[in-house]
């Protein structure tokens, strides 16, 4: 019957409106602006959500009547970048993902993710454009500021490292010569010197010595800051290397200082024997009354290694175990003993720079444990 | 003995430094007799023969310090290697830094040896019987020759 199938078509034509309107209220809920263009007529939009009002200042219907709007509101740079690209992706059937700046009522640029795509029929041929704008301008400011910062970062690095090396260069032959005309000083004149002075001359001596010492510990500490190349280490050869270099200081106060197995790690050979030295180092200096004792093995923990230095020293208050390992920290006198407060400060900064992080246990009297952790490398991995 | 103290040229350009090598030269009991140029420009004008250095004898060595004012150790280097006729000349890089990238600009130049200059009396002494022994006494050295073959 006629009337049958004309209420079955009605019928039909009302759920597709109702699913028209349902997908019409959800698409002009979205955050992101979705619309539909003509093939082959760049900018001809047949239809533009409602938000896009709110973001650019015209309504739809000015998008959708005159096709002019959109290329007349895109900035005049990205208008050459985007234009071949959108025709070639489209002809080509590629999905079409470009950030470009949209001009707003007032003038002022938007940055649009334009994302599209163009819908093809049952024979396979494209009939028109689907896609979506997303506003992308905080993202977009942020990048560049983050760009300008990097930049920036990079250029007072770099002059850092200028004045660093300048500096440590003027400075260092000064206090070689104090140090040398000093001793020439003492060497010729010797027997004429009174006593007093012969101690004065020592004191400058021993100030220049600090000084020179201070320069080689912050030329070490600045030179930290260049990037790291990280690749796969045996930490057992490194091991073999810092014990043999601190050879003399370890025989010459008496201390015993033992080693487990070592792992294979991420991190670079030279900047790994500065803090295993450094941190030796400390163990020899912060002895207590007994000899100096200290162990150095390591832990697997999940995708890292746990390395630890445990001394027999005269430890570290808890409340103060953070502090070690800040620039010139020192906690106790130059007199009581020597050093410069740099070491912890270089083994942070290293540890930090091979993707890892350092901490010290400890307790006064019960000697120190410190920690560190790098990424494992596979055990097959050359050093 | 030898006969007559072996001659070296010392680009240093600071006064102290100068005085600080001759004491250490004299405590050494080294036979060495120090020519000193100033910077680099006097360096190349004694190693030339030219100007109030007309005549003066070509040393044997060369010790020459690397941040010098008018021409720098490094230019010094590139010269006496560019100049036929001072190619073969020992040239010993005597200097405050100790940075990786001087002692890799000195050897790719083609300088013989990048010595840090040394703290303590004691050990410039040392320094300076070492070179003399090493550079002077053990190593053969082409000056020689070469200056006879250009007579």
């Amino acid at each position: 019957m006629r009337t049958e199938r004309q209420s079955r078509e009605d019928e039909l034509q009302t759920r597709l409106d109702l699913a028209e309107a349902r997908f019409r209220a959800l698409a002009e809920r979205l955050p992101i602006i979705t619309y539909v263009s003509a093939m082959d007529v760049q900018g001809a939009f047949t239809y533009i959500s409602p938000q896009v009002e709110p973001l650019l200042g015209y309504k739809p219907a000015e998008w959708t009547t005159g096709r002019g709007l959109w290329l007349q509101r895109m900035d005049p740079d990205d208008r050459q970048r985007i234009l071949p690209l959108l025709a070639r992706a489209h002809r080509s059937g590629e999905r079409f993902s470009m950030e470009y700046r949209l001009r707003d009522r007032a003038g002022v640029a938007k940055w649009i993710l334009d994302e599209s795509e163009a819908v093809r029929d049952e024979a396979g041929r494209a009939r028109f454009i689907q896609g979506t704008w997303t506003d992308v301008t905080e993202r977009k400011r942020l990048e560049q500021e983050s760009a300008r910062a990097g930049r920036e970062l990079a250029s007072s690095r770099s002059e850092l490292e200028q004045f660093v090396s300048v500096t440590s260069h003027e400075l260092k032959a000064p206090l070689r010569r104090i140090v040398n005309l000093g001793e020439m000083l003492a060497q010729r004149h010797g027997s004429r010197i009174p006593a007093e002075a012969t101690g004065l001359l020592a004191q400058i001596r021993d100030s220049a010595a600090a000084a020179q010492e201070l320069l080689a510990g912050l030329v070490v500490y600045a030179e930290t800051d260049r990037r790291a190349a990280l690749a796969p280490v045996d930490m057992e050869e490194v091991a073999r290397r810092a014990f043999e270099e601190l050879a003399e200081s370890i025989a010459a106060s008496g201390a015993r200082v033992t080693r487990g197995a070592l792992p294979k790690v991420w991190a670079e050979p030279a900047l790994l024997e500065r803090v295993l030295c450094n941190l030796v180092d400390n163990a020899l200096k912060f002895r207590g009354k007994a000899s100096p004792e200290a162990h150095l093995w390591a832990e697997r923990s999940g995708k890292e290694w746990v390395i630890s230095l445990r001394d027999n020293g005269i430890g570290i208050h808890p409340r103060q175990a953070q502090r070690i390992f800040s620039i010139f920290e020192r906690l106790h006198t130059r007199e009581e003993y020597g050093g410069v407060g740099l070491g912890l400060a270089v083994c942070k900064k290293i540890v930090e720079r091979l993707g890892g992080r350092i901490w010290v246990e400890s307790e006064p009297g019960e000697g120190s444990t410190f920690h560190f952790t790098l990424r494992a490398a596979p055990e097959g991995s050359s050093a | 003995m030898s006969a007559s103290p072996k001659r070296v040229l010392l680009v240093e350009d600071d006064p102290s430094d100068v005085m600080l090598m001759e004491e250490a030269l004299k405590e050494s009991g080294a036979s060495i007799e120090f020519q000193v140029a100033r910077d680099g420009i006097e360096a190349m004008a004694y190693l030339g023969g030219q100007g109030a250095f007309a005549g003066a004898a070509r040393p044997s060595l060369v010790l020459l310090d690397w941040r010098l004012p008018q021409k720098s150790g490094e230019e010094v280097l590139r010269e006496i290697r560019g100049d036929p006729a001072l190619k073969l000349l020992p040239v010993l890089v005597l200097t405050t830094s100790a940075s990786e990238k001087d002692v890799r600009a000195a050897y790719s130049l083609g300088a013989n040896a990048f010595i840090t200059k040394p703290t303590g009396m004691d050990r410039l002494r040392e320094l300076v019987s070492l070179i003399e022994r090493f550079w002077l006494v053990c190593a053969s050295l082409p000056v020689e020759s070469e200056r006879a073959s250009i007579k």
